[in-house]
């Protein structure tokens, strides 16, 4: 009993130190951003599982609604699903290298200290800052047949001469890879720098070499900034639409320009619907999977 | 060690490459600004020409405008809403306040894609226009998660005993939040502000799809010329973007000195123990 | 049911009202003070009255109700039940920025946007003070607390002695009818932690209003205060002055609470007046002060400076030495006897002999006055 009382009193302790008197209305300040969050958020995605379902008359352009899962069936087909796995395969791919080369970056950057770190940190946040039109329209100069990145590439006979690299696979690759980095980057050195120095001293202690200790004390640790990082590249990068269409020259190329030919383009609503429905479906799969890992995303935002 | 020489250079080497990953385009399009082949194929030599041509386009400087304009007012809804979600959520129960994070993460994460075509498709159904209010709310949705994000860290750091400490001298909730929280908050909320607009003036897929026939933004004007590979105006008008850009940032890290200046951790922390 | 023991023991129940002087009205009460958190009592009937210009402290292990029982106090935590008052006026639903009630929070909360002088203005500015009496009040108790010349000073700048003495400041300039202090010395090195203790005194005696101070330190609360309640699991167990705490505990937590060690099995034989007639262990039949409603089993309290240590030969029960740990000024014996009890004693360090080894014969022996009796 005694006991029993102990830990309620610690558990009251930190209720109250967390949470305010509720008496201080809280529920009034919340209907703003709720009602915000209801109509233009969740309202939204309803809406478009709806539309999932409708069929759009080709004649009269009206859309009439019922269980049709004629749209979901058009997924299945070549034009849409090769799209859409085109897509899922440049993420991952992006989202690999990311993880791959955000890592020791992370880890050269949680090595400097003081002063160098910070301009370090912001020389990473700051390209974020600038627009990805602008960015991915460099690469465009920078991949051209006569691009510094071409002639750079011919001179190492990783390519022929005069060479357009542009409007290729490639060099959406490239695009998202230097796009979407620093969100890569931040988590990962923000899920180190939680790291207890004193940990890498036991390391030390005990033998590891520092390569091991990277391998088996660091990289383990890093985990959680890894999740994060994951999630902060390959949801929004999955559904990308700018760098596609700069990079990849207008024509569809993932499942955002596919979204958007849909919609703006052809017309046909529905099935742009479902497109949208089924990446929706596929990232709260996504988040589901690392609901265990969203408190310390939470700790690592 | 010569072993740890060896990962020390590697991954400085890994972090070299990765800066010169960023700032070589940036760098190029800088330097084509200046140069006077419009081709672009070589140096032409140096000129104002390209800046010139965009100060006198009004197609520019209405779309420049236009930007301004809707970054300005999505930055103020999103800071009205990080402000209150982050000052509900304390006050909720528990569930409520997971079911706001999960909200604020959601919108973060989610392709900008989806919720732009779902918002498409709520305007159209209710018989609202696309233009200039569709086309806030769109940036607003995601602005706004950015800026609670910021917020919330902040107000983490600052409330409860804070708050505590105010009623238990005499402040009433209002007298409260004006006298402590809010001072405590500002370099928060400004951090969120320039936030908020930087990502709102250079958005492209909620502007694409939201503002119809009649709005046009900066960076749907960018996407035209670059798609019709017209002139070298384009890298005039990056730059300028560019400008804008490090001029939020450098005010960025003047509020966070400030904040920093101003205290933020806990009294007792860095005290030494000495008289 | 608190067992108030500033009045001499007895055997039996004591009057509820021994700490109210007559004529004066107590200027903190607290009646069946209960706290419920997800259907289980964190503080469970608590009844409390605190004199004027008294200095009392809670006492109790981590999670025993002592600090929930501070911020319903201060109205930073609601009541589930009971009253709480003021001066005679009932405060229980009263709003904490409403009450005459300051607190010294554990970290301080120093508002780090202002300045040290700010920070003491701070209630002061709320109640809507003319200027010049707020820099007059503020000044006087920058005085009071050793801090001039600091005003203009940010709450990062200055050490953990120094905020600790701005945020007693802050509070105190508000002339409150009941300073609360919670665990206000726990991050301050034990050099710093007495000077603190000395001034906290010194000041309270000098403004004479109430302090209530909360602490898991119990010599820290007996050196400072006039009254200490010990409390356990939510309950209010024993209340008294700390000499009468010490030499008295009502109840066997409260007992080692205190560091009474040695608590022997005891036979009540019979009762006359304040005293009780017992078969003790080892000491055999005594005639002892004992606690309110015993049993016929009971436990002898012998606190460890009560035994006097014997030669061999001397008078009183003979034990063998099992650990001698020299700790300064005193050192502590850990005693066998044949019969297999143990006690621990501790003597002046100056009285014992040097050759006094592990495994030695010695006596001991004690006044019976000096024993005390527990429910076990």
């Amino acid at each position: 009993m005694a006991n029993l009382m102990k830990t309620a009193q610690t558990k009251a302790k930190a209720a109250a130190v967390r949470r305010l008197p509720p008496r201080w209305g809280g529920w009034l300040l919340a209907v703003p951003p709720m009602l915000f969050t209801l109509l233009f958020f969740l309202a939204p995605l309803v809406l478009l599982m709806i539309y999932s379902f409708g069929k759009i008359d080709i004649l009269t352009f009206e859309i009439k609604f019922g269980w049709n899962l004629g749209n979901w069936a058009a997924l299945g087909n070549g034009v849409y699903l090769s799209g859409l796995i085109r897509s899922l395969v440049l993420t991952l791919v992006s989202t690999v290298l990311c993880a791959v080369i955000g890592f020791p970056t992370a880890l050269a950057i949680s090595r400097a200290s003081g002063r160098i770190q910070t301009v370090l940190l912001l020389a990473i946040i700051v390209p974020y800052w600038i627009s990805f039109v602008v960015r991915n329209y460099a690469w465009l100069t920078l991949l051209g047949p006569r691009g510094l990145v071409t002639r750079l590439l011919t001179a190492v006979h990783l390519t022929g001469p005069g060479q357009d690299l542009r409007y290729t696979t490639g060099a959406i690759l490239v695009g998202m890879v230097s796009s979407y980095l620093p969100l890569m980057i931040l988590p990962i050195f923000v899920a180190m720098e939680r790291i207890d120095p004193a940990v890498l001293d036991a390391a030390a202690d005990l033998g590891l070499t520092a390569l091991a200790t990277v391998r088996r004390v660091i990289l383990p640790l890093s985990m959680p900034g890894f999740i994060a990082g994951i999630l902060l590249v390959g949801i929004p990068a999955t559904g990308e639409y700018t760098i596609p269409s700069i990079l990849g020259g207008g024509k569809t190329l993932m499942v955002g320009n596919i979204i958007h030919d849909q919609f703006l383009g052809v017309g046909d609503i529905p099935v742009g619907s479902a497109i949208a429905t089924a990446l929706m479906g596929l990232m709260l799969v996504l988040l589901l999977a690392t609901r265990r890992r969203v408190r310390q995303l939470e700790d690592v935002l | 060690m010569s072993s740890v020489r060896k990962r020390h250079s590697f991954s400085t080497a890994v972090l070299a490459a990765v800066l010169v990953l960023f700032y070589a385009p940036i760098l190029v399009v800088a330097v084509n600004a200046l140069n006077q082949d419009d081709t672009l194929n070589s140096w032409g030599g140096g000129t104002l020409r390209w800046f010139r041509q965009i100060l006198a386009d009004g197609r520019v400087r209405g779309d420049f405008g236009t930007s301004a304009l809707i970054a300005a007012a999505t930055t103020i809804l999103s800071v009205a809403i990080a402000l209150t979600t982050v000052l509900a959520a304390r006050r909720l129960p528990h569930g409520g306040r997971t079911a706001f994070n999960m909200i604020t993460y959601a919108r973060l994460m989610l392709p900008e894609v989806v919720t732009a075509v779902g918002l498409f498709l709520l305007f159209r159904r209710f018989g609202i226009e696309m233009g200039l209010v569709p086309v806030i709310i769109g940036h607003t949705l995601f602005c706004s998660a950015y800026a609670t994000v910021v917020v919330q860290a902040r107000y983490a750091a600052v409330s409860g005993r804070f708050s505590e400490a105010a009623a238990d001298l005499g402040a009433g909730p209002w007298r409260t939040f004006r006298r402590v929280t809010l001072p405590l908050l500002a370099p928060a909320l400004v951090v969120a502000g320039l936030l908020s607009f930087t990502f709102s003036f250079d958005d492209v897929v909620s502007s694409v799809f939201l503002s119809g026939s009649s709005v046009e933004t900066l960076p749907m004007l960018m996407m035209g010329m670059i798609r019709q590979r017209v002139t070298p105006e384009v890298n005039a008008i990056a730059v300028a973007v560019m400008t804008i850009t490090f001029v939020v940032v450098a005010l960025v890290v003047a509020a966070t000195n400030v904040r920093a200046a101003g205290g933020v951790r806990s009294s007792r922390d860095g005290a030494t123990d000495d008289e | 049911m608190t067992n108030d023991t500033s009045a001499p023991a007895k055997a039996t129940a004591n009057p509820p009202d021994q700490a109210t002087r007559t004529g004066d009205a107590p200027v903190l009460e607290l009646r069946s003070l209960r706290r419920e958190y997800h259907g289980t009592a964190v503080v469970e009937g608590v009844d409390l009255e605190l004199r004027d210009g008294e200095f009392f402290s809670f006492i109790g292990p981590s999670g025993c109700g002592k600090t929930t029982t501070l911020r319903m106090i201060a109205g930073l935590e609601d009541a589930t039940s009971g009253q709480i008052l003021l001066s005679g006026k009932d405060v229980t639903k009263v709003p904490a920025h409403r009450r005459n009630v300051h607190t010294v929070f554990q970290s301080y909360a120093l508002f780090p946007h202002l300045t040290v002088a700010e920070n003491i203005a701070f209630g002061l500015r709320e109640q809507k003070r003319p200027g010049q009496e707020i820099r007059d009040r503020v000044s006087r108790m920058m005085e009071l607390v050793e801090l001039t010349g600091r005003q203009n000073a940010r709450p990062r700048e200055l050490s953990g002695g120094m905020q600790q003495r701005v945020a007693l400041a802050r509070s105190l300039v508000l002339d409150p009818a009941v300073l609360l202090l919670d665990e206000p010395l726990g991050a301050l090195d034990l050099r710093l932690r007495r000077q603190m203790q000395l001034l906290l005194k010194t000041v309270q005696q000098e403004v004479g209003i109430t302090f209530v101070y909360v602490t898991h330190d119990q010599e820290e609360a007996f050196s400072m205060s006039d009254r200490v309640g010990v409390m356990n699991a939510g309950e209010l167990v024993q209340v008294g002055a700390p000499r009468d705490v010490y030499e008295r505990p009502a109840t066997r937590f409260v007992a080692d609470f205190v560091g009474a060690v040695n608590q022997l099995p005891a036979r009540v034989l019979g009762r006359s007046g304040n005293t009780v007639e017992a078969d003790v262990a080892l000491f055999g039949r005594v005639r002892v002060p004992a606690a309110g409603e015993i049993g016929t089993e009971a436990l002898c309290v012998v606190r460890p400076e009560v035994p006097a240590l014997g030669p061999a030969d001397g008078a009183g029960p003979g034990c063998l030495v099992t650990d001698v740990s020299f700790e300064g000024p005193q050192t502590s014996l850990g005693l066998r006897t044949a019969d297999g009890i143990a006690l621990t004693i501790v003597v002046p360090s100056h009285s014992l002999s040097r050759d006094l080894a592990v495994g030695d014969a010695v006596t001991v022996s004690v006044r019976e006055d000096n024993l005390w009796l527990i429910a076990a």
